[in-house]
């Protein structure tokens, strides 16, 4: 008991501490103080819960890690020579400024922003065909360095009518930087807007408001369509719900009730009707919106870290909580001190020793996720996989920017016929299971195949529906592999070495080393096909799918 | 004495004492259902939820029947829609529930609600119903997936397809995924089934083994879900490799009049791919229509052109889902094999001014069939008009518990949620509905 009454006493005290240290004026200034002040806040969490942090990981996990997060790609095989092999590797600070400088940021950012405005992965073809646009916008408020509230709030902002959305072609080469694809993914339906806007800029699910007053969170049938009501100045959608025009009021369908806008949480109705969408906007990211920034906060320590400190990232209501509350109210508040500046708060957030923690744990139960006392495993994205996979296996011609984030599902192509095997979008891989068709496709698929075998690929046998008519990929053929077994000066060692690099970023472990050259020696003759084997065990391995 | 021994004996006493009532017959009927063995189920998915008026439950007598004609079938007195003339032909099997009252208007929490029997919630993840039948069914002897999901179209909830809380061991084979724009006589196989010719049998063999080696020590000191997911799913993946079982996948097996009877489109194709499936005893099949000729991906979904839209439809429709049944019979699977025909909800009665008519949970149709289901039966009935269900209303958690019980699964039965908290396989404010069960 009287250890409880000091514990308690400890936490109070820490809790008064913090209130005070996390004034305005106390806030850090640099990237560094901030990793600084979460680190100092997540210790004192684990000294309260007793418990001991994993490790930090060596240098090449850390880098595999770093290249993944922020550029969605695995090291190249010489980045990670230069990083194992020479005699001044460069710095931590320099590895991260160089991946946060490199087109694969601009893309991640860019798919980020794209699944925390619209989190699904199939989507109507009528808003597919427009995805090109909304990807352009994107990519243009990313590479000018918009702040996540200039985008937001320009975004909800920007009108939508009927001449606007019929006019501009997704299929054009530049397709016009347009966020038509955004509304029409909603179906220009304001409820759905309305959900959706407060998934993911509120961290509020209203969703079941929408038809009753929600029994567990705060929300009325009221709040819900007082909301709904702002999202005005919409062509005519299928909707059950009839908006009086500029009037900034609805009626609540199924009943006579008429409500006025109101913002989420806010005691007093609009002050002036019309042009609700754009008060709206301005709302949501001013001082006097709560839910902002710590929405947004989350979200991206979500996406450095690979689950939110609060989890599921689109519900933050009463009945979730973290077991980090300080680490979030310090994030966000920064995040607002910093003007919504996501860059930094990323680049603060990769120089934790939180995120260069091991994500293996000795011992007997391994704590909860939610402590981030180790790392969180996850598959990598379909857009991450595709990607280290090119590294991984020598694909020579490499994605543009555009191809990345702008491609169309449904054209028969390597790329596409992937992605609709793999999640796609970084935010919910947690959730991913892993399915029999994916395990198929890293066994049998094309790129691994074709990358693992020499000579050509026979059409005949079992694969008659992979590949429908279209483009394919001709060079990848066991290219690496060639490379490496046909490259002078190698001995066996190095080679396997070589291929460590290509696929799982690090040098093999002396047990491994002899395992792999044992097989080798055994084979004799069929040496080369020995080679094939190994390395289509990295290409399979658990290691080489996960964010570790 | 458990029911089946009541039954039996039941069934026995009749004989002796030479009695020929109905009674008597649902007994003797429900015998030989013990007979026939273990339960399958297939349900035909219809992703956009299709209008009830155009189907199953016409209103030539009104004009919210929007000039659809009905047609007379097989049952004396049963009428269905014009758009379907093959399956009129075998109504006599078939159990038609019109009086479908359900509580979502949303494709996707609709597709949930019908598709788990629970209403979605974010603190729980409810398995889809092929995932509970096939953990509920006995095991069967086969390499292939317990649960077997066709030109599966996931756009409106990912949620309502998979395993829920049971895990990734119960997740859908998803066979032929979108299909968006897809070929009409597109194959459908398993992509990625077998290694190139050059790798050898012995090749493989060591290439697993090793892998098994290096995972293994990769997962030691990560205990963690996503990690046995990926390794479960190379075990079924390999299971799937050494089977024979990609020849199901293959509908030239069959003869050249049956292929073209289902249909030359996918749909069709999917579904004589359903019953080799359900023939090879795979415990849940699916299939999903959501694209005819000409209206690629459209879905049901007929808020402009109904009329039209659902007939194209109904044209894919009709042809397969009659072969399914006549052959299902012929091949003496009808009474083991439960065929479900359901979408998200109907259509409203009144057309909007596209045309079109719009999302109708209040009243609408959903068909059963087969193991466990009364033959040539209508259920429920609703108001001239067919703005609300006039009689006998089933919820979403009535249907659950009739299909469960239909297939000899016990509703009230429980299974442990991933946070420790039992949940019934059917949600205990439902029923089954007796009048429809044998």
């Amino acid at each position: 008991m009287r250890r409880l009454l000091a514990h308690l006493c400890c936490s109070l005290l820490l809790v008064f501490a913090f209130s005070v240290r996390l004034s305005a004026e106390e806030l850090p200034n640099t990237t560094q103080e901030l990793a600084e002040q979460i680190d100092a806040l997540m210790r004192q969490k684990f000294d309260e819960v007793e418990l001991t942090p994993a490790p930090l990981v060596n240098r090449t996990t850390d880098f595999r890690r770093l290249s993944l997060v922020l550029a969605g790609r695995i090291p190249t095989v010489s980045e990670v020579r230069s990083l194992v092999d020479s005699p001044t590797p460069p710095s931590r600070q320099e590895l991260i400024e160089q991946l946060m400088n490199e087109p694969g940021y601009v893309n991640t950012l860019v798919r980020w922003w794209r699944f925390t405005l619209i989190p699904r992965n199939d989507l109507e073809p009528q808003v597919q065909n427009r995805m090109a646009g909304l990807y352009e916008w994107l990519r243009d408020q990313v590479l000018t360095h918009a702040t996540a509230d200039e985008i937001v709030s320009q975004l909800l902002a920007t009108p939508q009518n009927q001449a606007a959305l019929q006019a501009g072609n997704g299929n054009q080469i530049r397709p016009d930087a347009t966020v038509d694809a955004y509304f029409q993914a909603y179906a220009l339906e304001s409820p759905q807007l309305a959900t959706a806007a407060a998934r993911s800029f509120l961290g509020q699910r209203i969703d079941c408001a929408q038809c009753h007053d929600d029994p567990f969170e705060p929300w009325t049938q009221d709040d819900f369509w007082q909301f709904t009501a702002l999202f005005d100045q919409l062509p005519p959608g299928p909707s059950e719900a009839s908006l009086q025009a500029n009037t900034g009021t609805i009626t609540i369908p199924e009943t006579d009730r008429v409500v006025k806008g109101r913002y989420l949480n806010a005691t007093e109705e609009l002050p002036d009707l019309g042009q609700s969408r754009q008060q709206l906007a301005r709302w949501l990211v001013s001082a006097d919106n709560p839910y902002f920034a710590k929405t947004m906060a989350n979200r991206v320590w979500g996406h450095v870290f690979g689950r939110g400190l609060i989890d599921p990232l689109d519900d933050l209501g009463t009945t979730n909580s973290t077991d980090h509350p300080q680490v979030l109210q310090l994030i966000s508040k920064t995040l607002v001190a910093w003007d919504y500046d996501l860059d930094r708060l990323i680049e603060a957030l990769v120089l934790t020793e939180a995120f260069q923690r091991s994500s293996s744990w000795e011992g007997d139960d391994p704590p909860a996720d939610s402590l981030f006392a180790k790392a969180v495993i996850r598959p990598m994205s379909g857009e991450q996989l595709w990607s280290s996979l090119g590294i991984a296996i020598g694909y020579t011609t490499p994605l543009s920017n555009r191809e990345l984030t702008g491609f169309v599902v449904g054209q028969n192509d390597a790329m596409s016929d992937f992605f609709t095997k793999f999640t796609s979008g970084p935010v919910r891989m947690r959730d991913a299971e892993a399915t029999i068709q994916q395990a198929l496709q890293m066994m049998n698929g094309e790129m691994v195949a074709r990358s693992t075998t020499f000579g050509p690929l026979s059409s005949a046998g079992g694969n008659r529906m992979e590949r429908p008519a279209g483009p394919r990929p001709q060079n990848y053929e066991a290219m690496l592999l060639l490379g490496v077994l046909s490259f002078p000066g190698f001995d066996t060692s190095q080679r396997l070495d070589v291929l460590y690099y290509s696929t799982l970023s690090r040098k093999p472990e002396a047990e491994e080393r002899e395992r792999f050259l044992d097989y080798l020696n055994q084979a004799e003759s069929e040496r080369s096909s020995a080679w094939t084997d190994i390395y289509w065990v990295l290409l399979n391995s658990a290691e080489f799918r996960f964010i570790y | 004495m458990n029911r089946r021994d009541f039954l039996s004996t039941a069934a026995q006493l009749g004989v002796f004492c030479g009695c020929t009532g109905s009674w008597f017959n649902r007994l003797a009927m429900a015998q030989a259902k013990k007979m026939a063995g273990v339960k399958r189920c297939l349900l035909l998915w219809m992703p956009g939820a299709p209008s009830q008026f155009e189907t199953f439950s016409p209103l030539p007598n009104h004009e919210n029947g929007g000039g659809t004609k009905a047609i007379s079938t097989s049952v004396p007195g049963i009428q269905i829609s014009e758009n379907l003339p093959l399956l009129a032909k075998q109504m006599h099997h078939l159990a038609i529930i019109r009086s479908m009252k359900t509580r979502e208007g949303d494709h996707g929490r609709a597709a949930y609600e019908m598709r788990t029997g629970y209403r979605q919630s974010p603190v729980m993840q409810h398995p889809t119903l092929g995932s509970l039948v096939s953990q509920q069914l006995p095991p069967h002897k086969n390499d292939l997936p317990s649960y077997i999901s066709l030109l599966t179209f996931r756009d409106f909830n990912t949620m309502a397809f998979g395993p829920g809380f049971l895990g990734p061991a119960y997740a859908p084979l998803i066979v032929g995924e979108g299909g968006l724009g897809a070929a009409a006589d597109a194959e459908l196989e398993i992509p990625n089934l077998a290694a190139p010719p050059q790798i050898t049998g012995r090749q493989i063999q060591s290439r697993l083994s090793m892998l098994e080696q290096f995972d293994a020590s990769f997962r030691k000191n990560r205990r963690d879900p996503l990690l046995q997911s990926h390794q479960s799913a190379q075990q079924s993946a390999l299971k799937l490799m050494n089977s024979e079982a990609q020849k199901l996948f293959d509908a030239s097996l069959e003869p050249e009049t049956i292929r073209e009877a289902y249909g030359r489109n996918r749909f069709g194709q999917a579904c004589l791919i359903a019953r080799r499936l359900l023939e090879a005893e795979v415990p849940f099949v699916e299939v999903s229509l959501f694209a005819a000729p000409g209206n690629a991906g459209q879905t049901w979904d007929s808020h402009v052109n109904n009329n039209e839209t659902v007939a194209s439809l109904c044209e894919v429709l009709d042809p397969a889902y009659a072969m399914l049944v006549q052959e299902l019979v012929d091949r003496g699977m009808w009474d083991s094999t439960l065929v479900v025909w359901m979408g998200e909800f109907g259509r409203t009665p009144k057309y909007n001014e596209a045309e079109g008519r719009d999302h109708f949970p209040d009243a609408w149709s959903v068909v059963l069939g087969g193991a466990g289901i009364t033959p040539g039966a209508v259920y429920g009935s609703v108001s001239a008009d067919g703005s609300e269900v006039k009689e006998n209303p089933v919820s979403v958690a009535d249907l659950q518990h009739t299909i469960l019980s239909a297939l000899d699964l016990d509703p009230s039965g429980q299974n442990l949620s991933k946070m420790g908290r039992p949940i019934r396989l059917a949600d205990p404010e439902g029923q089954a509905i007796k009048d429809l069960l044998i």
